[in-house]
């Protein structure tokens, strides 16, 4: 009797359960405005991507067809220029044949019109060139020693925020990928991060080699990151509140910012 | 398997077959502990909440498990949002602005796992007031209900008690008297639900099944000392552990409560004096979510007297009493402390009685000082008339309350997770004025009629100006100062003859928020917003040994934060540079959701044997499975090979439900 009514019950729950629906958006809210965002790498090409948000209730397209004016100041003024740039794997829209040099400026700013008028204006510093002291794998294990001083200028004590990636090939492909943003509190190194590196078995082929980067950012940089990261979970999430973006450029969201980036490449198998 | 598995965490089988019986709000009443129970004197208030002594035998409620907190929210003028929050919205105020007590001191709410599970356990707390208007002058420091919460501390046996024993948790509950009109009653609650989500996650690796695990131990204590003389004492100990992600994501919170009373009462005069301690503490350490590492603790010490004395002829009573309050908030993120304090000293007079006729009164003043991050001192005046010619009662009351500190939500929804926050600096603390005005009827021998209108106004109402908890988060800075109103009607019927029981209830309710940080200073509807709320139960007892409940309830939908837009951010994370989806939230709060509505069906059959008696429950949660959203998803849909929609997808927490549920007392 016991045993019926458990299975009865079980049917009864099983039948019951809702794989969910679709729900009806309309009347969302205002316009949710522009999104710009630049990264100023140096001894790379300045390029922006510029577009209008697209609403939640409407098709999701890229539109890079906007016509702003766009100028960043490095050291001297230039324009950058309307068309689409692709670098592999990202398109861009706006683009200068001018590589940033970090040593011109101590800050880069931007200054743009959108196409209806509205003015849109950032700036941001110029971290410290991040550095790699060692990366090695002993026993599974990835350590990253790094001195969060490193490059930085005398009496000056920014704050330390960086990116850890750790991107791992086998069999011709792409196996792992980690990554890991973090503020640095150790007022001088050496420091290491660490990094377990997953079985062949959890991977699914034998790892020919990691590469692993670190990037320093600017405080307004990181602060841009964690909330993408936010913003991203909140959707994964239910229980994650939804915040929204954080940015520094006025009159539209997104981010203006810098970064500096050092990498290193370790074999693990040769041919 | 796992499915059900999930389901069974969710929704534990937890029984309880105590009685419980409402207290009038209305009428001094003075109880002498040679009484087997308090005397009901005066009309029913529908100002407090009515909780009769079958009340909760007469709703159904999920898995059979009865809770005063869940009966109290099928009242008219009180909401709950979802099955994840375990909170009650009175009168569009939010959750946690009620404060509830024992023996007249504050107690933390022990808040388990989605609002499923049970609270307070009415086999000790037996007895319950609702305040939603009218306040008495001691109350004050929340803004919206207060809840008296009192023992069932009757002398009806030697020894009463209870085992149950369910799928996901067992509970054992004792009342004892002994020598000279002392009573201890205990009730102890025990999960193991967790034993069998650890072996299922061992089985299956792949398997990521949340272990939960909960406890608590309630108790409460009457010891007389002379003709005049009785002591109370009271605990509360609630123990709660999260593990998400196999474990990854630890999660632990833990409440306590306790107080300890000497009263005296006379024919004249009654003096209270007492002693309280709360505290909550919950803790939490992640690498893979935003939100790091955070502990953080509360720790409340409430000391206090009141002295009532009746005069003239006495039908009118004073009273005055005062209070001290010291807190302590102990909170650290990523290694960073943010802790605060402050005492709270609170003076209160009252006056209440008959004016003439019919007609009676009851005002009062509450004065406290709040000394912390700022000092204010705050006057609260109340006033209530009263006039009840024949069968009716007609009523108007007045109340201003002030609170001091407002409640951050670690996750989407209320959670027991959440964190309490003082004052700070520069913000004064929130108040609120309200105006209630109603009748009730008892029309024939079986009928009863409420209606109400309620308007409540708030000044320096508070909130945060972020919901982003990271390494970067300083919480001091975050809370804000707004506005805000509510108000509604409420009517209430209700049929009690015989078997028959029936009771119907419709809230029509308004309530907004406005912050100068929110939503660029326009007003927004706040998730408690609930528009419309109707409740409808009928029970019936066909034969001595049976009882067949019905609960239909309907509740317009929440407001709740959609993105307004997406746009495509450069992963910079990611070596190859790929293009993400970033979903922009700019306003809160900016969708209604669906309205939720569902039937539960409840049938007890209780079977005396000897000295005891079993009582099996069956039934339905949900009985038409209707699909009434508990979260929602966007989902990334391919259109016309180029374009891309995100499409909110509903997600159901609760569909239909059935249980069974056993229960043995003597």
């Amino acid at each position: 009797m016991v045993k019926r009514l458990t299975i009865l019950w079980a049917a009864l729950l099983a039948a019951g359960c809702h794989k969910g629906y679709d729900l009806d958006l309309r009347h969302m809210g205002a316009d949710a405005g522009y999104f710009v965002e630049c990264y100023c790498v140096p001894d790379e090409l300045f390029c922006l991507t510029a577009t209008r948000i697209a609403p939640i209730d409407q098709d999701q397209y890229l539109d890079y067809s906007l016509e702003f004016e766009t100028w960043i100041t490095a050291g001297e003024e230039f324009r950058l220029l309307h068309s689409l740039y692709h670098d592999g794997s990202y398109i861009y829209n706006y683009a200068s044949s001018r590589r940033f040099d970090p040593a011109a400026a101590d800050s880069v700013r931007l200054r743009m019109t959108a196409p209806d008028g509205t003015l849109i204006a950032a700036s941001t510093a110029i971290p410290p060139q991040a550095e790699l002291d060692d990366v090695r794998i002993e026993a599974g294990r990835l350590t990253a020693a790094y001195r969060p001083e490193a490059n930085e200028a005398e009496g000056r004590s920014p704050e330390r925020c960086f990116i850890l990636s750790v991107t791992g090939w086998g069999d011709g492909g792409r196996v792992l990928s980690d990554d890991r943003l973090f503020r640095e509190y150790t007022e001088s190194g050496p420091v290491s991060q660490h990094y377990d590196i997953p079985s062949e078995a959890r991977l699914g082929a034998p790892l020919d080699s990691v590469a692993v980067e670190l990037k320093r950012l600017t405080r307004e940089g990181y602060l841009y990151q964690l909330s993408v990261k936010e913003a991203q979970a909140a959707n994964r999430d239910p229980l994650i509140p939804p915040t929204p973006l954080h940015g520094n450029i006025r009159g539209a969201l997104g981010i203006f910012t810098s970064y500096t980036c050092d990498r290193r490449v370790l074999r693990l198998r040769t041919e | 398997m796992r499915y059900l598995l999930m389901l069974a965490l969710a929704l534990p089988l937890a029984r309880t077959q105590a009685q419980t019986q409402a207290q009038q709000a209305d009428s001094v009443i003075y109880a002498t502990h040679e009484a087997a129970e308090v005397q009901i004197a005066g009309r029913r208030s529908a100002a407090a909440g009515i909780a009769t002594r079958s009340a909760l035998e007469r709703i159904p409620t999920l898995l059979g498990e009865k809770d005063v907190m869940k009966y109290l929210a099928t009242l008219p003028g009180v909401a709950t949002t979802s099955a994840l929050d375990a909170g009650l919205y009175v009168r569009g105020g939010a959750s946690d602005e009620n404060t509830c007590f024992v023996n007249g001191s504050p107690v933390v709410s022990p808040e388990h796992l989605t609002g499923i599970l049970s609270t307070f356990d009415p086999f000790v707390l037996g007895r319950s007031v609702l305040y939603k208007s009218g306040f008495p002058a001691r109350y004050n420091g929340s803004l919206a209900a207060y809840v008296d919460l009192q023992p069932t501390l009757e002398r009806d046996s030697l020894c009463r008690g209870e085992a149950d024993l369910g799928l996901l948790s067992s509970a054992l509950r004792l009342r004892v008297s002994g020598r000279g009109g002392t009573v201890l009653a205990v009730s102890a609650r025990l999960s193991y639900l967790q034993l069998l989500t650890r072996l299922y996650n061992r089985i299956d690796e792949e398997s990521d099944i949340p272990d939960y695990s909960f406890g608590d131990v309630t108790a409460a204590l009457r010891v007389p000392l002379g003709p005049h003389w009785s002591f109370d004492a009271f605990g509360l100990y609630s123990a709660d552990r999260l593990r998400i992600d196999r474990g990854a994501f630890p999660l632990r919170w833990q409440t306590a409560s306790g107080n300890v009373r000497f009263s005296r009462r006379t024919g004249e005069s009654r003096l209270s004096l007492r002693a309280a301690f709360r505290g909550r503490h919950s803790e939490g350490d992640s690498e893979q979510q935003v939100t790091t590492d955070y502990d953080n603790a509360e720790r409340f010490a409430t000391a206090g007297a009141e002295y009532g004395h009746r005069i003239g002829t006495g039908s009118w009573e004073l009273s005055a009493g005062a209070e001290f309050e010291y807190a302590a908030f102990r909170t650290r993120f990523n290694g960073r402390r943010e802790d605060a304090e402050y005492g709270l000293w609170s003076g209160w007079l009252s006056a209440r009685g008959r004016i003439a006729g019919e007609l009676h009164a009851e005002g009062g003043l509450n004065l406290q000082h709040y000394d912390g991050d700022g000092r204010y001192t705050r006057c609260a005046p109340r006033l209530r008339l009263r006039y009840s010619p024949g069968r009716w009662n007609i009523w108007a009351d007045y109340a201003r309350t002030a609170q001091y500190t407002a409640v951050l939500s670690v996750m989407n929804s209320r959670s027991p997770l959440d964190i309490l926050r003082p004052l700070e600096a520069g913000l004064p603390p929130a108040e609120c004025d309200q105006i209630s005005v109603g009748a009730d009827v008892e029309a024939g021998r079986a009928w009863y009629l409420y209606a109400a209108l309620f308007y409540r106004k708030m000044y320096h109402a508070k909130d945060f100006g972020s919901r982003m908890l990271s390494a970067e988060t300083e919480l001091t800075g975050l809370l804000i100062d707004g506005s805000g109103e509510a108000r509604g009607v409420e009517f209430d019927l209700m049929y009690d003859r015989g078997p028959w029981y029936f009771r119907a209830n419709y809230t029509l309710s308004d309530s907004w928020r406005r912050f100068d940080a929110v939503n660029e200073g326009r007003r927004f509807r706040p998730p408690f917003d609930i528009r419309h709320n109707v409740k409808a139960n009928l029970s019936w007892k066909p034969a001595e040994r049976w009882t067949l409940a019905f609960m239909w309830s309907y509740q317009s939908g929440t407001y709740t934060t959609f993105p307004v837009g997406v746009a495509v951010a450069h992963d910079i994370h990611n070596p190859q540079n790929d293009p993400v989806f970033v979903p922009v939230y700019r306003e809160r709060y900016n969708f209604r959701m669906p309205a939720t509505h569902r039937l539960d069906v409840d049938v007890a059959y209780t079977r005396p044997w000897q000295r005891l008696a079993l009582t099996v429950h069956a039934g339905v949660y949900n009985a038409y499975n209707r699909a009434n959203a508990s979260y929602v998803q966007f989902r990334a849909e391919s259109r016309d090979t180029y374009y891309t929609r995100f499409v909110p997808r509903a997600r159901v927490l609760l569909p239909v439900i059935p249980y069974l549920s056993l229960s043995l007392t003597w």
